[in-house]
């Protein structure tokens, strides 16, 4: 009776963690995201292109994870740009409040730039996550995967252009939407 | 049939019973957050993280935040932000081109 209970206990327990740790490794598995992408798009190659695609797959998957590569640092130094921007406004800020002047547009600023920033991080993450998952997989047996996760990443990258157009027109609309307005006001 | 009641709950043990419903709960918690750990919304949220830190940290040491502002200190900064943006280049490093089927040599499909 005693073993009974622990056995059906031990298989509440199992039915439990069994579909959290499926949900877990479907999760961290960045294969998941190309099969994933190879299903919602319904993709199925031609023999031809799948010949096409498996004799070009492993010289670019060198050519992808070096350009993988390349975006993340890109994304860095503009994210250190965008951040010591931020500083320089927030410098200003203070100095305009401690002469009593209201910079109030300088934080709302810095709030939609803060915003864009996390956006431009996010979508930069899953790009070169994609572009890393592609060039892990087996050329041979994942043609579809390949061409798959290909599409995949040109729909994230058009959320890092997006992102990264948004805060450049913040920066550039700055010196009518933000500096003109302080400007009148420490003249006035 | 009162005896029969009295025979069911000896065997039942309400402590036991809890003690495995908080495990059951702590495992439910401790596998979601473990999900999280390792996924790349915590590498995400950890890259965020530095970035405030660091700019935190900068504000505090190397920036002027004490002397009075004046019209002209505005419009140098416009022009030393203008000098800043034009090393960033959005089209160049973010080309759809880079990753299109053209320029990788893939069937159109």
């Amino acid at each position: 009776m005693k073993i009974q209970r622990i056995v059906l206990f031990a298989l509440a327990i199992l039915a439990i963690l069994f579909p959290l740790e499926v949900s877990a490794q479907s999760v961290t598995a960045p294969e998941n995201i190309l099969s994933q992408a190879v299903n919602d798009q319904q993709l199925s190659l031609s023999v031809d292109s799948k010949a096409v695609v498996v004799a070009k797959c492993v010289p670019l998957q060198a050519q992808l994870s070096h350009l993988s590569s390349r975006t993340a640092a890109t994304i860095h130094l503009d994210l250190d740009t965008y951040g010591s921007t931020i500083n320089d406004l927030q410098a200003f800020e203070l100095r305009l409040a401690r002469q009593g002047v209201d910079g109030s547009e300088i934080d709302l600023l810095i709030g939609k730039m803060r915003g864009a920033m996390d956006n431009l991080t996010v979508a930069g993450s899953a790009y070169t996550g994609t572009l890393n998952a592609i060039a892990g997989i087996d050329c041979v047996n994942q043609p579809e995967q390949f061409m798959a996760g290909i599409v995949l990443a040109r729909a994230q990258l058009s959320q890092v252009q997006k992102s990264a157009k948004q805060i450049e027109e913040l920066l550039t609309n700055a010196p009518t939407s933000t500096f003109s307005q302080i400007v009148k006001r420490l003249s006035a | 049939m009162h005896g029969e009641i009295e025979k069911k709950l000896e065997g039942f043990h309400p402590i036991t019973a809890i003690i495995g419903a908080v495990i059951i709960s702590f495992l439910m918690v401790l596998v979601p957050f473990v999900m999280f750990l390792h996924s790349s919304a915590y590498d995400t949220v950890k890259q965020i993280k530095i970035g405030t830190q660091l700019s935190a940290a900068n504000l505090n040491s190397s920036y002027d935040v004490t002397s009075p502002v004046n019209a002209i200190d505005i419009a140098n900064y416009e022009a030393a932000l203008k000098q800043k943006l034009s090393g960033i280049n959005n089209s160049a490093d973010f080309n759809q081109n880079d990753i299109s089927n053209q320029t990788l040599g893939l069937p159109s499909n």
